[in-house]
């Protein structure tokens, strides 16, 4: 998929990292798992390995950590969880996301009725 | 897996690791690692992964450049870059501090020569700097607290065994301040490290 505006990209991927934040909110997921619901529920991403910059932004940042756990195959696997400083940011990206979502919505809806 | 799809799995992380060189090369080699993570997971859920099994994982992880232009988004070039890793400095740190606390022999001290004594404490100060510049580099808060205060407690352990050893047993002071210090470094090493347990 091109991406023609930067802009774009940078929006989209400034929110995808609260998706990850918040599918984190429910306990500690492994990368592989991760990845699967995120393309799945969102269409956000197109390449899954898109995904692991972004965990590594988050883990640089302290908002997710990550820690090496067995897994039923053997080899060990990286758990990423929510650390309190990233539940902090996702809180707060919660509220401000309502407002900026309802402040775009109203705009695109008066824009294509007469009271614009 | 048959050495074809090991090789193309080489080839895929060969051509990745290429595409990540423009980023800072702590977060580069953390990426490599993450995505070599999944695709050896991926593979680890199909039995005996045939070549094209291999290929529609890689296609799905996606073109290296797509995750390089990606990475571009997440750490643009103008953050700074740290030319020391954060490994390399709790590794000297802590080298150094294990040199000095062996050196530093409180039972000979008296006739411990000048120059030895020097070097020793020398030792623990550059230690100690490369010690704290390390933490401060830490960006969690709470982890960097954490790892402060342990920090401070091996340090403080070490110089408790070191002035606690009966001459007598003066021999076992240095293996046993290496058991010590290799214990907590492979102890903490995620925090620098985040490489396989």
């Amino acid at each position: 998929m091109e991406e023609p505006d930067p802009l774009m990209t940078q929006m989209r991927r400034g929110a995808l990292q609260y998706c990850v934040l918040a599918l984190l909110r429910p306990g500690p997921r492994y990368g592989l798992e991760l990845v699967k619901v995120l393309s799945e529920t969102t269409s956000l991403t197109a390449s899954e390995g898109t995904v692991y910059p972004m965990l590594s932004r988050l883990r640089l940042l302290g908002h997710v950590r990550t820690e090496w756990r067995d897994s039923p195959q053997g080899a060990a696997r990286r758990y990423y969880a929510l650390t309190e400083v990233g539940a902090g940011a996702l809180d707060d990206f919660e509220i401000a996301w309502a407002g900026f979502r309802d402040g775009v919505d109203g705009i695109l809806r008066r824009s294509r009725s007469n009271d614009a | 897996m048959t050495p074809k799809s090991e090789s193309i799995v080489n080839d895929y992380m060969r051509r990745l690791e290429q595409q990540l060189n423009g980023l800072p090369p702590d977060v580069a080699r953390d990426v490599a690692s993450q995505v070599r993570e999944h695709i050896a997971t991926a593979l680890s859920a199909i039995p005996n992964p045939s070549e094209s099994d291999v290929r529609n994982i890689l296609d799905e992880v996606g073109p290296p450049q797509t995750i390089a232009r990606a990475a571009a988004v997440d750490f643009p070039s103008t953050a700074p870059a740290h030319r020391v890793s954060l490994h390399t400095l709790a590794f000297w740190g802590y080298v150094l501090w294990f040199g000095a606390l062996w050196g530093y022999n409180p039972a000979s001290f008296a006739t411990m020569d000048p120059g030895m004594a020097l070097i020793a404490y020398l030792m623990a100060f550059t230690g100690a700097v490369l010690v704290s510049v390390k933490n401060r580099r830490i960006i969690d808060k709470r982890l960097r607290n954490r790892i402060s205060l342990s920090d401070f407690v091996v340090a403080g352990t070490a110089l408790a065994i070191d002035f606690l050893t009966p001459p007598s047993l003066g021999m076992l002071r240095g293996p046993v301040l290496l058991v010590l210090f290799v214990t907590y470094m492979y102890r903490t090493r995620h925090v620098y490290w985040d490489q396989a347990a």
